[in-house]
């Protein structure tokens, strides 16, 4: 066969195939002229034979250079995801809002929507890291004139405390879902649109999902953002967003038998608090994700 | 709706990062921060220096995500690229650590170091001949690179890399010996070359500092 003949696809499987084995892709090239000719007029091909070359050389000499440095355990330490993020929400650069798509994304039955979509994202959208700050907050390094206005601010300090403890119950929930193996993460957008506008994590060993947004307006009074699993055409309510430091969020368990599987989709809709979903079709989704 | 087939990748996960999204950015710490740690640990020695070169790598991540190109290489690559950078500068800047100082040729530069080490009352040894201390600290970076994606792959892949690579078996001699179909060894094979090569990918050379610019 010619140089022609083996193309690009033959011979990138029998870089592959050669590299299974140690000199392997060595042995290939001295042995294999319809190979050795691609290569000599093939750019990319030749890339890969590097690569291949690259990775075969080095775990060769990495087996080869004998014992390794006697490590007690090279495991992650369980704190250290938290101080990484703690250090990043300090020294890390704010996002500029960048120009997505349309200003304002329309959502059936809300409110308009008056704030830009990225406004203050870079800090809102720092969700473990807000977390940590309320309970800096909560920690007592903020001193508050408890004199003056006394009530209102025993209400705001309740009430951020109900946020904090809400927040650190979703930062757990997260952190817990990013470290169960097997777990899905996917991107929440709105309907009609690819544009991700917040994340939602899956783990099946769990049966738990998380969801945070911070594009999702505030609903208008009398309704809620509920969350809803579908699968195999039926859809089943599993919870309703709540929102707090400019985050829209929920976290919980979903039953195994509505859960999460292949074709399966997780949305948010804006319904009624009267009425429930019981209505005849059911509301549109004004955020989804496919799994 | 078309379902997706599968998680978000890697390229899709920074994409997101550079927009501002923090749980993406916690996707990519569960992915490779082992990866960075067990590298920076095996080079570095000491679990404090290896939590920062982490520390300092997802940093740049978070500060520098608009920049990743996926056209230069994989963002393991990447982060692992940065962490080499972050870690061999603490090997360097080590004082408990030799000063390594490359003596020979036609360059004067490293006579003139030793010499101003031995005024200074520096205990001065000697490696290989020939030796390039800086290409000797990039080998020990890839070997720790290549020890840690090791140490996170399943125990199947692990064993047939090391039967192919360590001790030099065929595809079908390692089949015999394990006792598994062909087919089997050599999925696990490919699956565990492609993670190295996936850590791997990056240029080891002058474009490192290109890949990890604006420190």
């Amino acid at each position: 066969m010619g140089a022609e003949g083996i193309g690009h696809a033959g011979t990138l499987e029998r870089l592959e195939d050669a590299a299974l084995e140690r000199g392997g892709v060595m042995r290939l090239i001295s042995s294999d002229a319809d190979v050795a000719a691609h290569l000599e007029t093939c750019a990319a091909c030749a890339a890969e034979r590097d690569a291949w070359l690259r990775v075969g050389d080095a775990l060769s000499d990495a087996l080869a250079s004998g014992r390794e440095r006697a490590i007690a355990s090279d495991a992650l330490p369980v704190d250290l995801s938290r101080r990484t993020l703690d250090m990043v929400a300090a020294q890390g650069t704010l996002r500029r809002p960048p120009q997505v798509g349309p200003a304002v994304r329309a959502h059936p039955g809300s409110a308009p929507a008056t704030v830009s979509r990225f406004r203050g994202r870079g800090r809102r959208m720092w969700l473990l890291a807000t977390a940590a700050a309320i309970a800096v907050l909560l920690g007592g390094t903020v001193v508050v004139d408890l004199t003056h206005q006394r009530d209102q601010v025993a209400q705001q300090r309740d009430q951020a405390r109900q946020e904090a403890r809400q927040l650190a119950d979703l930062t757990s929930t997260l952190d817990a879902l990013l470290q169960e193996p097997g777990h899905r993460l996917e991107a929440l957008a709105a309907t009609g649109t690819t544009a991700p506008e917040g994340t939602v994590v899956w783990g099946a060993q769990s049966g738990r999902l998380a969801v945070v947004t911070a594009d999702l307006p505030q609903p208008p009074a009398g309704s809620e953002y509920r969350c809803w699993v579908e699968r195999g055409g039926t859809r089943t309510a599993v919870g309703a967003m709540e929102f707090g430091a400019g985050l829209a969020y929920w976290a919980g368990w979903v039953d195994p038998a509505s859960g999460i599987g292949p074709g399966s989709v997780f949305g948010v809709s804006l319904v009624p608090l009267a009425g429930g979903s019981g209505a005849a079709s059911p509301p549109p989704a004004v955020l989804s994700a496919s799994f | 709706m078309d379902p997706r087939p599968g998680p978000a990748t890697d390229g899709e996960l920074v994409a997101r990062v550079a927009l501002g999204d923090a749980v993406a950015f916690a996707e990519v710490y569960a992915r490779y921060a082992q990866h960075v740690f067990g590298a920076a640990l095996r080079l570095l020695g000491d679990r404090g220096a290896a939590e920062e070169v982490v520390q300092e790598t997802w940093l740049a991540l978070w500060n520098r995500a608009g920049q990743f190109d996926a056209a230069r290489g994989s963002v393991a690559a990447w982060l692992l690229t940065i962490a080499r950078n972050r870690s061999l500068d603490r090997y360097r800047a080590s004082s408990r650590r030799p000063r390594l100082v490359s003596i020979g040729g036609d360059d004067d530069e490293g006579w003139d170091e030793a010499e101003r080490m031995l005024a200074a009352g520096t205990p001065i040894g000697t490696g290989g001949e020939g030796g390039d201390p800086e290409a000797a600290l990039d080998r020990s970076w890839t070997r720790a690179v290549v020890r840690s994606v090791l140490a996170t792959l399943p125990d199947v892949e692990r064993r047939v890399i090391e039967l192919a690579y360590d001790d030099g078996l065929t595809q079908a001699e390692i089949a015999t010996r394990v006792g598994w179909p062909i087919g089997t060894v050599k999925t696990r094979t490919r699956r565990a070359l492609s993670r190295l090569r996936e850590a791997l990918a990056a240029p080891l050379g002058e474009s490192l500092e290109e890949a990890d610019g604006g420190r």
